[in-house]
């Protein structure tokens, strides 16, 4: 190879590196040649080729590689323990387990009635667990291990809620003209409320009769005074429907997923409880034959 | 003047910490993985996944952030190391790569005696 052909020439402190394209390169370590030889060699590329580089590189060290080459095993390993941690059957059925009293490996659906549930459980530490079992559902083919942990789970959500259920009941204090039956309001803290009416029926010759159009609007007072509008709905509107004789029309009851952010709130956007609640009143507006024009009364019910 | 001599090992390491520096091509091609497919891939490979598990098109976009970034700038350059590692060791595991090397200084030029290829 002729001088001119070499591309490049590059001396550091232990090698000359000969370049005859950009990408092919001989190495000749200075540690074989004694230094006289050396020099010539220094001389002889020095004076024919160019570009000549002396380039001054750190120490070389397989150290470095060696830490990094045990770094990324560690975090494969360590991201392949979290995947298998993450979607293991086995942890999911022991997060199942801490949120019981005394379980036993392997309970059978059968045994639930058994179960008591853990006083420190909180319904937020169930609902992690269901979506893991959630997450898990897709993947697994385990399916017979996780419908029993999602019934164990289930199973869970029930004794919180007995537990933990808050229940009151509104009765009728003021309303002439409408009857309808207490008002009962079930509310667990941060998970759901459900407010149940009993069904609607006319209380006096003036209603008892075919209506027109029966409209009825909910409003709950807080301990504050503010009316807040919960439910607002037309039972009778295009047909005409006969409430003689003790008939009775159902009312669809309200329901709050308050884990969800559903909740009834206050005119400043604060949350109601149920102990927020003074009173319960229901707007009856009704039309018949009797009276053309549309009659209202209030209903009002106390705790 | 003609010079015979063997290399070793760290000897094939340092031609590839070399070239590294100083082949334009290898800098070029470095470049582009490190700093172009390689993060656009892990990145598009992310939205892909997130994609098809049907999670909103703004969350797919914006989650992969932080990973690519970490793929990028940690695990990308450990991992073309790893490469280089791999690909030094499986040269030195053939002995012919390291013995009888034959350089012969001339006049006009130089010339070469190898029994296999260079490294690079």
């Amino acid at each position: 190879m002729k001088w001119t052909d070499v591309h490049q020439v590059i001396e550091d402190e232990s090698y000359y590196f000969i370049y005859i394209s950009d990408s092919k390169c001989f190495t000749i370590p200075k540690a074989c040649m004694d230094v006289d030889t050396n020099e010539v060699v220094k001389r002889i590329l020095g004076e024919h080729v160019i570009p000549y580089i002396q380039h001054h590189s750190q120490p070389i060290s397989n150290t470095l590689v060696k830490i990094g080459v045990i770094f990324i095993i560690s975090i494969l390993g360590l991201l392949l323990f979290a995947r298998w941690l993450d979607n293991s059957i086995y942890i999911l059925e022991q997060d199942a387990y801490d949120l019981f009293v005394g379980i036993e490996n392997n309970a059978k659906l059968d045994e639930l009635s058994n179960l008591t549930l853990k006083e420190s459980v909180i319904l937020n530490e169930i609902q992690q667990v269901e979506r893991k079992a959630y997450s898990i559902s897709g993947k697994n083919q385990k399916q017979a291990e996780l419908g029993r942990i999602e019934g164990l789970l289930y199973h869970a959500n029930e004794l919180l809620i007995d537990r933990d259920k808050i229940k009151r009941i509104f009765s009728r204090e003021e309303g002439e003209y409408w009857k309808i039956n207490n008002i009962s309001v079930e509310y667990v803290s941060d998970y759901f409320m459900t407010i149940s009416y009993g069904n609607l029926g006319a209380n006096s010759p003036e209603t008892e009769r075919k209506v027109d159009y029966l409209k009825i609007e909910a409003h709950m007072v807080s301990n504050e005074n503010a009316d807040i509008l919960f439910k607002e709905e037309e039972l009778i509107k295009d047909t005409p429907t006969d409430l003689t004789e003790d008939k009775e029309i159902g009312i669809y009851g309200t329901f709050y997923q308050l884990h969800e952010g559903e909740s009834p709130t206050n005119p400043n956007g604060e949350t109601i409880g149920i102990n927020d609640i003074a009173d319960i009143y229901i707007l009856v507006q009704w039309k018949n034959k009797m009276t053309d024009e549309l009659q209202e009364e209030k209903i009002v019910f106390v705790p | 003047m003609e010079i015979q001599y063997d290399l070793q090992p760290k000897d094939i390491w340092a031609t590839t910490k070399n070239s590294r520096i100083f082949s334009e091509k290898l800098r070029v091609r470095l470049s582009y993985v490190q700093f172009l497919f390689w993060p656009l891939g892990i990145y598009l490979v992310q939205v892909i996944f997130l994609l098809t598990d049907s999670v909103p098109v703004s969350f797919a976009l914006t989650y992969p952030v932080f990973y690519t970034f970490i793929g990028a700038f940690v695990i990308g350059p450990l991992l073309l190391e790893l490469l280089f590692y791999v690909q030094y060791k499986r040269f030195i595991s053939k002995p012919k790569n390291l013995h009888n090397k034959k350089i012969v200084f001339q006049k006009g030029g130089c010339e070469f005696t190898t029994q296999e290829k260079t490294f690079l």
